[in-house]
């Protein structure tokens, strides 16, 4: 069963997909389903023995190009919907065992430009109002498939957290005539006290007002709507810088940083272009080697965030583990 | 950047893009489908499931 509820209150859509506790958990390596076909005919999601970068559907989705009916009526109040949408998973390598921090620049690279062809052909689908590429990292973030990945929700809607930064935006717009992310990563850059790495054509900062201890944004320096406005040029400086930014977080504590990662830009229904904004945004949940940032009370209960670290400082521990060239 | 669009043993879409060694600039990127259409039966695991 799978269906959009509406919260009248929150103002948002909130998904239940039941299928989804009966999902594949933490399978040894000999049942990965994302490894290439193994010689005892057990059929894994890819057919190749080997592959730069690979998309599949997700075998669980919580959106479907042709979901079931709603399993409960809806009415005026508590509208409901059935879940249609794309759910895909992006495989970075066919090596299960492989570091992402120490995967190949043009890995990262390809990467990117295999975000911005299914940015594209997902959000030419008339039902898709927003195309989110994001990645759960570790188990500390409830990562349940070890192999190198990714995913895409390709939603019917424009999810909660990206409309208010397009309603600020926006206003922002309105107001001062210019870009609000183009005036944050502006001044950011002058200033550079919370620069942790930059290139040409995109820069990785630790957020005026993070949330997380070690919480980076990258921002395309110029005005780019989304992927699809950055050349190749660009979605390979992206790449590269993306690559700089991982060996820092694991170099950070000594081991591989889980984060949550999530692109924020254009939403696919037309909308945004002058004040929608291409960037990236890292939550690692790590404010210590040994201590987890839990979202408690204030957090989830209040919609406050608590960081227990100066920004400034933070950027400045991660900016001396970047590395200034990757191959 | 080529695409290539095939069916899993699942029935599930699965793409592979392949990188030749290219030169860089903002070069136009054809984008090159070759789509399996061949039936597959949908049995066996239940593939990407995350």
């Amino acid at each position: 069963m799978s269906e959009l509820r509406w919260d009248p209150v929150g103002r948002e859509w909130v998904i239940t997909a039941t299928h989804r506790q009966d999902r594949t958990f933490k399978p040894p390596k000999d049942y990965c389903p994302f490894c290439p076909p193994r010689d005892d005919g057990v059929p894994t999601a890819v057919t190749e023995s080997d592959f730069d970068v690979a998309v599949v559907e997700n075998g669980f989705p919580s959106l479907q190009e042709d979901p079931p009916a709603p399993a409960v009526d809806g009415d005026d109040l508590r509208p409901v919907e059935p879940a249609k949408g794309v759910c895909e998973v992006v495989l970075y390598t066919s090596d299960h065992e492989a570091v992402a921090s120490e995967l190949p620049a043009s890995t990262f690279q390809k990467l990117v430009r295999v975000w911005r062809d299914r940015y594209r052909d997902l959000g030419s689908r008339e039902e898709v109002d927003y195309v989110f590429l994001f990645e759960n990292k570790g188990e500390e973030m409830g990562v349940t498939l070890q192999h190198p990945h990714g995913q895409i929700y390709a939603y019917p809607f424009v999810p909660p957290t990206i409309e208010r930064e397009l309603d600020s935006s926006r206003a922002y717009h309105d107001e001062e005539g210019t870009c609000l992310f183009c005036d944050l990563v502006a001044s950011e850059v002058a200033e550079g006290e919370r620069v942790v790495a930059e290139n040409d054509s995109f820069a990785a900062v630790v957020p005026f007002s993070a949330r997380y201890a070690y919480e980076v944004h990258v921002y395309a320096k110029d005005h780019r709507p989304s992927l699809d406005h950055c050349s190749v040029d660009e979605c390979r400086e992206l790449g590269s810088l993306l690559k700089r930014l991982l060996v820092a977080y694991d170099s950070l504590f000594g081991f591989e940083m889980p984060f949550v990662m999530a692109t924020h830009q254009q939403p696919t229904d037309g909308t945004g272009a002058e004040y929608a904004h291409f960037h990236l945004e890292f939550y690692p949940p790590y404010r210590t080697a040994e201590k987890l940032k839990y979202l408690a009370g204030s957090e989830l209960g209040a919609g406050t965030y608590i960081n227990n670290k100066l920004p400034e400082a933070a950027a400045s521990e991660l900016a001396e583990l970047v590395p200034e060239r990757v191959e | 950047m080529r695409r290539r669009d095939v069916e899993n043993e699942n029935g599930n879409r699965l793409i592979y893009y392949e990188f030749d060694d290219e030169a860089s600039g903002d070069e136009a990127e054809g984008v090159e489908l070759e789509r399996d259409e061949s039936e597959y039966d949908d049995s066996g695991s239940d593939g990407a499931d995350v």
